[in-house]
């Protein structure tokens, strides 16, 4: 017998079945029902709240003082909703992947998501802070416009625009930096070939 | 009783040895292990209905357990604790009639477990698919490496093991 026989033996000599299979199958059907509840309330969840975004945003469009305002209102109602499809469909993308591609695939796969995760983290200038700007200084200039004065117009767009970018710097330095190391750790743990960068 | 449902159990059935091995292959603490095991019993649940015959159900098995660990150890590698094996097994373990040679093989057992265990993840799943009795070409079916570089690995590897069993013997 060669000594990887002996090995496989070995090994094979453990015939350890602690579990009755009945029994887990009941444990994993209530878990199964649980998480297919738990996806359904949130896909619920997210659609009310899309709903009442855009009802709300449209209500005040509809009562507005001036097409400015309106302009505004409609611009955060078109926001809200693509905000939401912007996060659900990466939502789908960064999922877990499915368990039975090939053991290579498969890491290729977990890794890849922090990969969309990093690139989402990326846009958000473009697909949320920018768009969310746009119509917050909308509401200013139709503030303004409505005769509001000068050294508040000058304030609000000071905060409005100070507190975007301090979103973008907290998003692209600690958020990526944090999304990078964790790449990183994954890329170590589940071995460096083919998933490098 | 529906067809998916015994057709699970009898995949549970049939590899319940197996797949508790290769739990034991990625963690050492027991609590952990029955988590694991069950984890993957649910993967295996969930994709049944997905499964049609495209390769055998050997390899698909052992391609959602494997991934599932992998996914398992990703989720606790910050609070990762890296235990000796317990010796629970032991207690599990029968079919022993000479009780000094059971506790012999045991704790050879234990070793190549231990040693299985200081693997990098990619090795650590090639030996135990090897361990299992999985031809080359069943290996690559479920890792996606090429059978050359299956063998020149696997031979890397049983050395290496034997290396870490000699020096753990060494060390008692």
């Amino acid at each position: 017998m060669t000594p990887a026989d002996e090995l496989r033996q070995l090994w094979q000599s453990d015939i350890s079945a602690a579990i009755n299979e009945r029994e887990l199958l009941s444990e994993l059907q209530r878990r199964s029902r649980n998480l297919d509840r738990m996806n359904r309330r949130r896909d619920l969840r997210n659609i009310v709240a899309m709903l009442v975004v855009i009802v709300v945003y449209s209500w005040f469009a509809v009562h507005a003082g001036n097409a400015l305002e309106r302009v505004a209102d409609m611009w955060l109602v078109a926001c809200a909703v693509w905000f939401i499809f912007y996060v659900r469909r990466y939502a789908r993308i960064s999922r877990k992947p499915v368990p039975e591609q090939t053991l290579g695939a498969y890491r290729q796969a977990l890794v890849g998501r922090y990969d969309g995760q990093i690139r989402l983290a990326r846009g958000v200038k473009y697909w949320f802070i920018l768009p969310m700007w746009l119509g917050l200084l909308l509401f200013d200039i139709a503030d303004r416009v409505n005769g509001g004065n000068n050294i508040k117009f000058a304030l609000v767009l000071i905060v409005i625009t100070a507190g975007s970018v301090f979103a973008w710097w907290l998003d692209e330095g600690p958020g990526v930096r944090y999304l990078e190391r964790k790449r990183r750790d994954l890329a170590v743990l589940v071995g460096e070939e083919g998933v490098a960068k | 009783m529906p067809s998916e449902q015994a057709r699970f159990l009898g995949i549970i059935e049939q590899y319940q040895p197996a797949l508790w091995r290769l739990v034991n292959s990625y963690e050492t603490d027991p609590g952990r292990r029955e988590d694991l095991f069950q984890e993957i019993a649910l993967g295996v649940w969930q994709a049944l209905p997905r499964f049609r015959g495209d390769s055998s159900e050997r390899t698909w098995l052992y391609r959602i357990a494997h991934n599932i660990a992998i996914s398992a150890l990703e989720s606790r590698r910050r609070r990762d604790i890296r235990e000796l094996p317990m010796p629970d097994s032991m207690e599990r373990m029968g079919g022993w009639n000479d009780p000094d040679r059971g506790l012999v093989v045991e704790e050879q057992r234990q070793a190549v477990l231990a040693a299985i265990q200081e693997l990098a993840p990619v090795d650590r799943q090639l030996i135990v698919l090897h361990l299992e009795g999985l031809s080359y070409q069943e290996i690559e079916e479920v890792s996606g490496l090429s059978e050359s570089a299956i063998a020149s690995r696997l031979s890397r590897i049983r050395d290496r093991l034997t290396e870490v069993i000699r020096k753990r013997e060494v060390r008692k």
